[in-house]
């Protein structure tokens, strides 16, 4: 049994559902990411499971306990705001020394618990800080040995690197993932960073609408996503829409080879741009399309290509380490090409 | 134009009006302090601390300069504990009907001070409506007003509006996330208000109530009406040393005082608030 369950949770605000039946399972040790666009409900269901939202259907179970009417104070859950929400009148100690304080811990206790704690999260030097005297790295560093710090039965964290810079977001996301891991937390973690739930997830729920529309690890929900919603959200991707004809999809001028299509019917199609690849004369793939560049930026790992076609404008990456990508100005005549495997497509709705 | 010579140019036309209307009455009431007063209640121009020392060996100048201290602290601490949980529920509260529960708090600001104090008369009188209760049930009646309970009760009501705009405009500091937070953390409804609510609007607390207290202190209408003429305080005194005794060196010297001992309470009180800030 699942050490996390939540069993078909609905809320609504004034008559509009945020939340309209979210059903999710987090084995013990896990990190579950909740991953969808703003509005798609996946705060509010990380209050709910705080407790700080009550649902209006649907139950929460922690390791077989009933808490969905628990009050937030009886539930020992671990929370992580996005605004981080540290006592400004506490110091660091102070503000992990809280939750252990409401615990009822016995004083000599307490005080090796918020030394551990912030020796775990590596600020042991600013136990005495106020919130206003640490970066922003450092206070999110706090609130999460706060929340750690009272043992909780699950941690929930809510977009908790979203207030950080690029580099440091990446950085904190590794030594969460390894603090995690290295305490068991049951957690689930709420984002709208793509990047973010797949790099740390064991899990990816994508969320949409209020409901979950696909439930994989994050390779899953990547490479193999059961929705166009899930493919659009996920990752980037080159779209086209078609029509199924002679078992191959017919875009405008080309006709696209696609895995278990079905006899007939209108498709949107989605090819991501790293497994598109810029076909030399000769060379041949199960689909190839022809274009003209429209604009190249080099970003590093890869060169981001965008190219119009008679189907479309579409992306395509070109990995920069052989060079060949210095060869390719804008207006170039290009032709790609990419497997049929490599085609994914949905039924038009 | 440099910021700071704009800075002085936007401020220009209050310091204006305050030079006009507030340090040259000042001013001359300063100088006015300084002259003395004859046998025969006349006034004789001078330059001396004369009616100063005349006041401050009168115990009877000590005596309402305590009462109207105690008075006014004691105003402004009903004030502000009845005003606190308001502010806080207005601060918090949702309801589309926010604004209008923001007006009714501070609508008494809207009546002129003498009609409150009529519709008080109403309500505290010998007659009047809590006695009739009073009477109804059995119980002895009580005086409620011309006494110092009654211009209690009519002080704390008048300064209590500006104590609620004076506490709502320092909650802006209260984070609901932060009550949600500690919430999480264990922290039931009573240690949530006593370990993060109350130490974070405290700011505002203490300067609620010493808006209240300014306000009592100085306050003329409510004791000089409520008070039946059985209470004497700072501005009562005042009042009738300018109209009645026509003493007008004693009204000047005791409002000059009056005002250096509450700007240094106010310097106080700033300085503490500043030492005390998170």
């Amino acid at each position: 049994m699942a050490y996390l369950e939540l069993r078909n949770l609905a809320r609504s605000y004034a008559g509009r559902p945020a939340v309209r039946d979210v059903s999710l399972n987090v084995e013990r040790g896990t990190l579950v990411a909740l991953l969808g666009a703003s509005g798609c409900g996946k705060t509010t269901t990380l209050r709910m499971v705080a407790g700080l939202e009550a649902p209006d259907a649907g139950r929460i179970v922690v390791d077989g306990r009933d808490v969905t009417s628990l009050a937030p104070h009886r539930r020992r859950m671990g929370v992580v705001f996005q605004s981080y929400a540290l006592f400004p009148h506490m110091d660091a100690a102070g503000n992990v020394a809280f939750g252990i304080q409401m615990h009822g811990a016995p004083r000599a206790a307490r005080a090796t618990r918020v030394a551990e704690m912030l020796a775990l999260v590596g600020l042991s030097e600013h136990a005495g800080k106020k919130p206003r005297q640490m970066s922003g790295g450092q206070q999110q560093r706090v609130a999460l040995a706060r929340a750690l710090a009272i043992e909780p039965d699950v941690l929930l964290l809510d977009e908790p690197l979203s207030a950080l810079d690029a580099k440091l977001r990446e950085d904190l996301r590794v030594e969460m993932r390894a603090i995690q891991r290295s305490t068991g937390a049951t957690t689930l973690f709420v984002t709208h960073d793509q990047a973010e739930a797949l790099a740390m997830a064991d899990l990816v729920a994508v969320m949409d609408a209020g409901r979950i529309a696909q439930l994989g690890t994050p390779e899953a929900v990547f490479e193999r996503p059961e929705t166009a919603y899930v493919a659009a959200f996920v990752g980037r991707s080159a779209r086209f829409s078609g029509v199924i004809r002679e078992s191959r999809i017919d875009v405008a001028d080309i006709s696209i080879a696609a895995p278990g299509l079905p006899a007939s019917g209108r498709v949107d199609v989605f090819v991501r741009p790293h497994r598109i690849s810029v076909l030399r004369a000769g060379d041949v793939a199960d689909n190839t399309i022809e274009g003209t560049l429209d604009a190249i930026d080099y970003t590093g790992e890869v060169a981001q290509l965008l190219v119009q076609s008679p189907c479309g404008r579409f992306p395509v990456d070109l990995a920069t380490a052989d060079g060949t990508w210095r060869d390719l100005r804008p207006g170039d005549k290009l032709r790609l090409g990419w497997h049929a495997a490599d085609t994914l497509w949905f039924e038009a709705p | 134009m440099t910021r700071r010579q704009t800075g002085v140019l936007l401020c220009l036309p209050a310091l204006l009006l305050l030079a006009v209307a507030f340090v040259w009455p000042m001013a001359i009431l300063a100088r006015m302090s300084l002259n003395e007063t004859a046998d025969t209640g006349a006034l004789v121009p001078a330059l001396s601390l004369a009616t100063y020392t005349r006041l401050a060996s009168d115990s009877f100048t000590w005596q309402i300069a305590w009462d109207s201290l105690v008075l006014a602290a004691g105003s402004a601490t009903v004030a502000t504990l009845l005003a606190y949980p308001m502010a806080l529920f207005l601060f918090r509260t949702k309801s589309r009907y926010r604004n209008l529960l923001a007006i009714v708090a501070i609508a008494p600001l809207l009546v002129s001070g003498t009609a409150r104090v009529i519709g008080w008369m109403a309500i505290l009188g010998d007659g009047g409506m809590i006695n009739a209760g009073l009477r109804l049930l059995g119980i002895p009646t009580q005086h409620l007003i011309n006494n110092w309970t009654g211009v209690r009760i009519g002080l704390a009501e008048s300064v209590m509006p500006y104590t609620v705009l004076a506490l709502l405009a320092g909650f802006g500091r209260l984070d609901h996330a932060l009550e949600e937070a500690a919430a999480t953390l264990g922290a039931g409804p009573f240690f949530r208000f006593w370990r993060v609510t109350l130490p974070l609007t405290l700011p505002s607390v203490t300067a609620g109530w010493m808006l209240g207290f300014v306000l009592a202190i100085s306050a003329f209408i409510t004791p000089h009406l409520m008070g039946g003429g059985r209470v004497f305080v700072l501005a009562t005194e005042i009042f009738d040393a300018a109209t009645q005794t026509l003493d007008w060196p004693a009204a000047a010297a005791l409002s000059v005082a009056a005002l250096a001992g509450l700007s240094a309470l106010m310097l106080l009180q700033s300085l503490v608030a500043r030492r005390g800030s998170v």
